[in-house]
């Protein structure tokens, strides 16, 4: 299963509710402010702590670029582009948008 | 002109690129510099985002306007305050920011809102 999320972790709810349902084995993909997630300190002070190994975090490379944090994401974050987000489309069903 | 605002201050609480609000804002400040006799601004929760580095929106195709920022001086916009729990709670420092900054607790950023005629929210 994917789970999206386009929405700050620091002004929405949206990727903690995710995190609430969200499966070992599933896949989350951060789009648009949802990127603002990757950051280094709000991975190890709120995702890393909750020993989710199984679960793999994606985060769209050109929304990464936009908000300048490409040197400021965390390294459990798998980067993608827009073809690697279709592809996620295709071998996740079903998706769920957490916006 | 007599009846001019003695002071503005626009409170900057949404990130750059996400919706045009930021964008918005930052035409409104520039325009309001015009007439305004002095204008500040203050960057709290994600609106500081809109200050940080590196931000490269070529991929996205939109422009970036955030790096005019950098010339607020030219509009005789100086005061610019960040709010400093909100700057360490997303693990940045000044040194990630496109222009120098003030620093403020919640108390200095209480008193810096009563001491403003004009406050405008975006």
């Amino acid at each position: 299963m994917l789970h999206i999320i386009n929405k700050s972790p620091f002004i929405s709810l949206a990727l903690k509710d995710c995190l609430r349902f969200a499966g070992n084995t599933d896949a989350i993909l951060l789009i648009e402010d949802g990127v603002y997630a990757a950051l280094e300190t709000y991975m190890s002070k709120h995702l890393i702590p909750l020993n989710l190994n199984q679960l793999t975090i994606y985060a769209l490379n050109e929304d990464i670029y936009a908000r300048g944090l490409i040197d400021r994401i965390s390294s459990k974050i798998n980067i993608i582009d827009y073809p690697g987000f279709v592809d996620l489309t295709l071998t996740n069903n079903p998706i769920q948008t957490w916006s | 002109m007599e009846n001019l605002p003695k002071s503005m201050l626009f409170v900057l609480r949404q990130g750059p690129h996400q919706t045009p609000q930021a964008r918005e804002a930052f035409d409104i400040l520039l325009m309001a510099s015009s007439f305004a006799n002095k204008i500040s601004l203050l960057f709290l929760s994600d609106g500081l985002f809109q200050l940080i580095k590196q931000q490269d929106t070529t991929l996205l195709a939109i422009q970036n306007f955030t790096s005019a920022y950098k010339a607020l001086t030219l509009y005789d916009i100086n005061n610019v305050y960040v709010a400093k729990d909100d700057l360490l709670a997303r693990g940045l420092t000044e040194a990630d920011l496109i222009l120098a900054t003030t620093l403020l607790d919640d108390i200095e950023i209480s008193a810096l809102i009563a001491q403003h005629d004009i406050i405008l929210n975006y």
